[in-house]
């Protein structure tokens, strides 16, 4: 089994603008993401934190320079290809939840489990949503559960598969400082073993429970700390406004 | 500044005005044929003639009335729907309910306008294309076809009742987006719909007492109610549509004893976005009802003639179904997202396309669930062969069907050539 999960080389990402020029939103990221690990990026708005994201995890084309997840290009799947990887491997937890509107919180969590096997096991969904605090609101759909609610039947639902990768795109970024702290500790929990979770923040506290954390600046990667404290990161991401 | 945020916000939204233009286009056209109509036969001499031109005038003024009423009530209700969340910003800024209220009354205004315009345009065309139609039965072989005549004053009244069936049907959605809760502009997560309004619960108890009146009527054997029989349950099917189309779609749906991700997905989110459902069925039973009147009427009986036929239903049959469509295309923007949803969670790009089709497949059977009764009872009404309002029915079916098909799987193909990250966040749908 190997130990890196992620490699990006040489990322760019530049999306065209009215007149015929374009703007580079992403200039030659070059990153790692190991098993196990919990890697946050963080960096001031506008610094192409989400787009990284999007490219990193297959949602988003990168213009040039390559994306590995387990050993596999990103760029050589396609259609079919691309979204069974997916299925198959990757999570996604989004600061707007996603969940999906029509379904109760045990249909999302079951949704990926169908679509991977086939059938469902109910106790596991069950277990999913008691492992977030939730079984008791099983049969409520999303317009029914609070925003921190919501987060956590995400959370269950992206770990039902067991992916190897976990993406979070502001997971905490529209709830209460409560059911923020909880999700960040399920995200915490969740990147162990063969598993790791990539989160991009703009909450410097939780970018700080990374056991990595890449500074992002006008798109290119600006500082790499290693198991930083608060105050560090707040230091790093300053200076990187700063300097813009 | 009212004036400038009626015009600048139907500028923005002209997308979603497209449908109830055309709409308002069709009814404009019916409102000054029918004008034509009574204008021409008070200039002639002939009783034959004159009988004829207005005989024309009631039935179609009257068929077409009816469905351009309720097409423009459902595709106003649903543009204003699907810009909620604008106004609901609108309220953020500072524009009050009853401003918001008349800037949606002043859009219909606006658009209903340009329609007339273009009626006006069009409306040599029309009244010589009816008046050939109509000579025909009417005169004598090789006598000249008849003339319209159309004056200043008939244009003024034809207009001046057009633009009043548009303020109407206008109502009940300025009234819907007076009420948008603010908070809808800061709410992330998708609400279901809400239950209909208090004019649709009074329309509906009004029809419904007339529906279940001649039905009483018929099992009494009072037998002069004839093919209008369907007027009334057509008008039944659109006013109690938000009741009577979830609890038909979920009872038959539940039946099928499937547990495949695409039938999940397909018979969930149909049954949870019961407004664009509803409006859908509704409107595909509407055409299917009108189907099978032209079936009681004998048009497709042998030697009778199509073009006789079409002048009376060719519109109402062509305005709900490009209402149905409509109200199915308009939800584009909501079914990519969905479409992201379930690829963001696992689903294949082949189960997506399956539960797009088979959305489809569920609004077209509930249209049919609820349109084969009321045809069948039509028979027993007018006292035809039950095969008769049946006839038309499959090909206007399959006419639904490919029209629906075209709508929900458009937006998976459209999905799957751009990138998923952008469109969950909005910018790509």
């Amino acid at each position: 089994m190997p130990d890196v999960l992620l490699t990006a080389r040489r990322l760019s990402k530049s999306f065209p603008r009215r007149g015929g020029d374009s703007v580079d939103v992403l200039r030659d990221v070059s990153l790692a993401v190991h098993r196990g690990e919990l890697v946050t990026i963080v960096g001031p708005s506008g610094s192409g934190k989400s787009t990284l994201l999007q490219c990193l995890s297959g949602l988003d084309s990168a213009s040039s320079g390559t994306v590995d997840v387990l050993g596999t290009d990103l760029a050589t799947l396609r259609g079919e290809r691309l979204a069974r990887f997916r299925r198959d491997h990757l999570g996604f937890v989004f600061q707007s939840y996603n969940l999906i509107p029509a379904l109760t919180a045990a249909d999302n969590v079951a949704l990926p489990l169908r679509l991977r096997h086939g059938a469902v096991d109910r106790g596991a969904v069950r277990a999913a949503l008691d492992a977030v605090g939730l079984g008791g609101v099983a049969r409520q759909r999303p317009d029914q559960l609070s925003g921190g609610q919501q987060q956590r039947v995400a959370i269950a639902r992206s770990l039902a598969t067991q992916p190897d990768l976990l993406f979070a795109d502001e997971p905490t970024g529209a709830l209460d400082t409560e059911s923020g702290a909880r999700v960040l500790a399920m995200l915490r929990e969740a990147a162990t073993g063969r598993r790791s979770v990539v989160m991009v923040t703009h909450d410097l506290e939780a970018a700080a429970l990374g056991d990595r954390v890449i500074v992002l600046r006008d798109g290119g990667v600006h500082r790499e700390l290693a198991a930083p404290t608060a105050e560090q990161v707040l230091e790093a991401v300053a200076l990187a406004g700063a300097t813009r | 500044m009212i004036a400038r945020l009626v015009l600048l916000d139907a500028a923005r939204s002209w997308r979603l005005w497209c449908a109830s233009f055309v709409v308002m286009v069709a009814a404009a056209l019916v409102a000054l044929v029918c004008a034509g109509d009574v204008a021409t036969a008070r200039s002639l001499a002939d009783p034959v003639d004159r009988a004829g031109l207005m005989n024309h005038a009631m039935i179609f003024g009257t068929m077409n009335a009816v469905v351009v009423i309720g097409s423009l009530w459902v595709l106003i209700t649903f543009t204003v729907r699907l810009q909620r969340r604008g106004y609901a910003l609108w309220q953020f800024a500072g524009v009050g309910p009853g401003t918001i209220r008349r800037v949606v009354l002043g859009q219909a205004l606006v658009v209903a306008l340009v329609a007339l315009a273009v009626a006006l345009a069009l409306l040599p065309w029309a009244l010589s294309a009816v008046m050939t139609v109509l000579s025909a039965p009417l005169r004598d072989i090789g006598a000249p076809p008849l003339t319209a005549t159309l004056g200043l004053v008939e244009v003024l009244v034809a207009g001046g009742a057009y633009l009043a069936v548009v303020l109407l049907s206008a109502l009940s959605g300025a009234r819907a987006a007076r009420s948008t809760p603010a908070l809808l502009a800061v709410r992330d997560v998708e609400e279901p719909d809400r239950g209909p309004g208090r004019l649709r619960v009074a329309f509906a108890i009004v029809t419904a007492v007339l529906f279940v009146g001649m039905l009483v009527a018929m099992a009494f054997g009072v037998y002069g109610i004839t093919s209008m029989f369907l007027v009334p349950a057509m008008l039944l099917v659109v006013v109690t549509a938000p009741w009577l189309v979830p609890i038909v779609m979920r009872g038959w749906t539940r039946l099928v004893p499937s547990s495949a991700p695409a039938w999940l997905l397909a018979r969930e989110t149909a049954a949870f976005a019961s407004a664009r459902s509803h409006a859908a069925v509704s409107l595909f039973t509407v055409t299917l009802l009108l189907g099978a009147f032209t079936g009681l009427a004998g048009l497709w009986d042998e030697g009778s003639d199509p073009a006789a036929g079409l002048a009376i239903f060719g519109t109402p049959v062509a305005v709900v179904l490009l209402t149905g469509t409509s109200t199915v295309l308009m939800t584009a923007l909501g079914r990519r997202r969905d479409t992201a949803l379930a690829v963001v969670v696992g689903s294949t790009w082949r189960t997506a396309t399956a539960a797009a089709v088979l959305e489809a497949v569920i609004v077209v059977v509930t249209s049919l669930l609820i349109a084969l009764p009321l045809a069948l009872l039509s028979s027993t009404a007018a006292l035809t062969s039950w095969t008769d309002p049946l006839r038309p029915v499959p090909p206007l079916a399959g006419v639904a069907l490919v029209v629906m098909l075209l709508a929900t799987t458009a937006p998976v193909g459209q999905v799957r050539r751009r990138a998923l990250g952008p469109v969950l966040a909005g910018a790509g749908a």
